[in-house]
């Protein structure tokens, strides 16, 4: 498991524990209620992912973090995230795009479109 | 409220047998709005190909028609229509579940062996191309045939359930997954939410829909994203997705449904796309084209999955969304008229025909006065009034289907009386096509009414098409009135029989005859019979000549006229109140055989025609019930055609109960008639054993018959036997 793969929304809640630590989970759900608008047991399930990752830990009740944050950063920048396929939706839902990916000659194709039309318009 | 539910999703099922539950009765509904939806789809397919230059939104609004029809279960009648006849009835789908299996029945025509047990046992009697009437049964006699209806529609009925269950269950467990996956939010703005869990925005929810977002993205992807979010929630797509997939649940086995929804799906986005780029420009229209693209890219080269379910490729929403040119108006105008057209056309059912006239009408009068033939009073009226539900065509059949109303009318001189009355929801098929006497009125190859008690309703709703079928179970709902027959019948006595100087059909005898001083009275001027604007004379059998002929009224001298060889002979009388006839000899000219009549005698009415109980008339009008057997006694049946109207009938006495073809060919004599014909007997009046009976012919039951909930079957018994006794006192007792 890559500590380092993060989505944007973990982040923003492992800043929270770096600017804070170490602080007790009590506390820790109170600061993410205000600025993330996170109920108790969000914050507990988002605490418990990142624990798992080995990048935070919650000892006797108290949080601190197990990777300095400037090395997360620096680590993180070096990474080429992957896009994990998350499934398909359901039939019923209205989404933005297609689920399929393109190959890259297809990609390159739609572009050269965009760009005539940007050329002529 | 089952009930409602039944009328609503309309009963199916032959008259005889096959299940009629609720649940099949919804299944066949469906199989039965499938044919016309599935018209409506091939030929929006069709459409779509001439609205290509034409707004997306309405090949939405072509889908909507679809839904519509799947749905509704009412449709309007317009002269526009083309959809072909019997699909608007479910009649294909009808006739299939009615159709019966191979092998699994036999055919027994009246007369043969068999028969009547199956008529007893349920079985309906239909006619053949060649006027035959049979019946259809099991491979035993008494066991019931095998139809589609019964065999083939409950494994179709649970696997459509199966089905439907299993999409379902795929729905729900899609979208708790989803709820799950989507836990973890933060808020963007109102209504919108970001995710790390999700790799695509989309909408989620019905009621209070969010749009989520996937947690890296950033301006100004956000906001081109947000435009065309916002733009699915401004059409409401939201619903009309998951609206669409129930409907796939429902339908999910008529593949042009599967074919509707992916095209909507489609649609839908194509649509949004439209709108969102509307109002931009070349650039703005790139950089929302770029947006789909990124969304859309993988920056590891993944090989091309195939388009999920209803997706439209980025390429093709690329290309239209630069190509996009607002459609000019007259573009729109045609759309929109191909829509309403379309809905015209296709959403609409051919009017019904509501009338029977020309031919048809003579046909059906003839068949009613057919049907109730045996029944009918002599010296009655007949009037009949019809509320057409319903006339379909059909090759060379032509079905009415419509509230009969039969009644009979008499008159005393006075007052014209309802003497029966019949209203029954009718369904006569006839055979319209005339190769032989271009005069004659339509044969009847069905005259169908339904079976009384719990069958009643059973019967209509097999018969009946279900946009009629409502009307035919509600007799509040008939046209056809009372009032009607009432004022023809009252018109027709009016001009035969009209005012001051009326008298009435029947037998008029002189009476105060003293049998001393003129012997031979009785013998030479017995009495005249007056029937229909007719008379006859009617001696002594020993008198071979009975003259006979026509009768006119001019105020009140009544004349009567009879042609013989070359002589016209001539009675004139005048009329004294209304049942009186006084002969004036001096204006007459009676042959010469008739020297007895002399001027100023005074006929008086004595009987109805229908009542005469002249031995000899009898004789000839009820030949079977005289010089029975009565070693075993006599068995007379009773029945009623209305209240106050009895019929009966004599049969011999036996040890077997008669069966219902020796009951039905029984001809109804009145009560005074069956009298004279008793009288002729020479029995105890105990050995005569008076039976009731509910004639399938009549509608009305006896009062005894109908026994009230709970009520003891001692009481029931009772009462029958009271109506046996007072049906007694009628016969035996003095007048």
């Amino acid at each position: 498991m890559n500590e380092f793969e993060l989505g944007a929304i973990q982040e923003r809640f492992a800043d929270i524990v770096w600017a804070h630590e170490p602080i007790a989970s009590g506390e820790l759900a109170k600061i993410c209620e205000k600025e993330l608008g996170w109920k108790r047991p969000t914050t507990y399930t988002v605490l418990r992912k990142l624990c798992e990752k080995g990048l935070l830990q919650n000892k006797d009740g108290i949080v601190t973090s197990l990777v300095l944050r400037e090395k997360f950063y620096s680590a993180k920048s070096r990474q080429i995230i992957e896009e994990s396929y998350q499934g398909s939706l359901p039939a019923f839902i209205a989404a933005f795009t297609a689920q399929n990916k393109l190959t890259n000659a297809e990609a390159d194709a739609i572009q050269k479109m965009i760009d005539a039309a940007r050329k002529e318009g | 409220m089952t009930d409602f539910l039944y009328d609503l999703f309309g009963i199916y099922g032959p008259e005889f047998i096959g299940p009629t539950t609720l649940p099949y009765s919804i299944f066949v509904r469906l199989l039965k709005h499938c044919i016309p939806a599935s018209i409506l789809i091939v030929a929006i397919l069709l459409a779509r190909l001439l609205l290509r230059e034409a707004p997306k939104w309405i090949r939405c609004a072509l889908w909507a028609l679809v839904a519509l029809r799947l749905v509704c279960p009412f449709t309007i009648e317009t002269p526009f229509s083309v959809m072909p006849n019997g699909v608007e009835t479910g009649k294909a789908v009808d006739n299939w579940m009615d159709s019966y299996i191979p092998g699994s029945y036999t055919v027994i025509y009246e007369g043969e062996p068999g028969y009547d047990t199956a008529v007893v046992n349920g079985g309906t009697p239909e006619w053949n191309t060649e006027g035959h009437k049979y019946v259809v049964t099991g491979v035993g006699v008494s066991s019931v045939p095998e139809t589609v209806g019964n065999q083939i529609l409950p494994p179709l009925f649970y696997s459509w359930v199966f089905g439907m269950v299993a999409m379902l269950l795929y729905a729900g467990i899609s979208y708790v997954r989803l709820k799950h996956r989507t836990a973890v939010t933060v808020a963007y703005e109102n209504g919108v939410l970001m995710c790390d869990e999700v790799d695509s925005p989309f909408i989620l929810g019905v009621i209070k829909p969010c749009i989520y977002l996937p947690s890296r993205m950033t301006e100004p992807q956000i906001s081109r994203v947000l435009a065309h979010e916002k733009a699915h929630l401004a059409r409401h797509d939201h619903w009309w997705k998951p609206f669409g997939f129930l409907l796939l649940c429902i339908y999910w086995f008529n593949p042009l449904i599967w074919v509707a929804y992916i095209l909507l799906c489609r649609d839908i986005e194509m649509a949004c796309d439209e709108r969102v780029v509307r109002e931009m420009d070349m650039a703005e229209r790139a950089d929302y084209a770029q947006t789909l693209l990124d969304c859309s890219c993988s920056r590891r080269v993944i090989t091309a999955c195939p388009l999920a379910f209803g997706e439209v490729g980025v390429k093709e929403r690329v290309k239209e969304v630069l190509n996009y040119k607002k459609p000019a108006f007259w573009i729109i105008l045609i759309a929109v008229v191909v829509c309403v057209v379309m809905a015209v056309w296709l959403m609409t059912d051919p009017v019904s025909n509501k009338s029977v006239s020309g031919k048809l009408g003579i046909s059906m009068d003839m068949a009613v006065a057919e049907h109730h033939r045996s029944s009918h009073k002599e010296g009655c009226f007949t009037a009949l009034d019809y509320d057409v539900l319903l006339v379909s065509k059909s090759g060379n059949e032509t079905t009415v289907y419509a509230w009969v109303r039969y009644e009979e009318y008499s008159f005393d001189g006075k007052e014209v009386k309802l003497e029966s009355s019949s209203h029954i929801p009718t369904a006569i098929t006839f055979d319209t096509d005339l190769t032989g006497d271009q005069n004659a009125s339509y044969r009847v190859i069905e005259y169908w009414e339904p079976r009384d008690g719990s069958y009643y309703a059973e019967d209509i709703r097999a018969k009946f098409p279900w946009s009629i079928r409502e009307k035919a179970l509600d007799i509040t709902k008939s046209k056809a009135t009372s009032e009607e027959c009432l004022r023809a019948a009252r018109e027709y006595f009016e001009m035969n029989y009209s005012g001051e100087y009326s008298f009435h059909d029947g037998l008029y005898k002189i009476f105060d005859v003293d049998e001393e001083s003129e012997p031979d009275l009785l013998a030479s001027v017995p009495y005249l019979l007056i029937n229909d604007g007719g008379f006859t004379v009617v001696q002594d059998i020993a008198v071979s000549y009975q003259p006979s002929g026509t009768i006119e009224r001019n105020s009140n001298i009544v004349t009567m006229k009879s042609v013989y060889g070359s002589q016209t002979c001539m009675w004139v009388f005048e009329l004294i109140g209304h049942d009186q006839l006084k002969l004036h000899l001096n204006d007459s000219n009676i042959p010469f055989a008739y020297e007895k009549w002399k001027d100023g005698m005074v006929f008086t009415w004595a009987y109805d025609l229908n009542s005469v109980t002249d031995i000899e008339v009898l004789r000839t009008k009820f030949p079977e019930y005289f010089d029975l057997s009565t070693t075993k006694g006599l068995e007379l049946y009773v029945w009623q055609m209305g209240p106050g109207n009895y019929s009966c009938g004599l049969m011999p006495g036996t040890n077997r109960d008669k069966t219902l073809t020796e009951l039905m060919r029984l001809k109804g004599a009145s009560i005074a008639e069956m009298k004279a014909i008793l009288s002729t007997y020479d029995m105890d009046e105990e050995d005569i054993f008076i039976i009731p009976w509910h004639n399938p012919v009549s509608s009305y039951m006896g009062e005894y018959g109908i026994s009230r909930k709970d009520e003891d079957p001692a009481a029931v018994e009772k009462r029958k036997q009271e109506y046996i006794d007072g049906i007694r006192r009628m016969l035996f007792e003095g007048e």
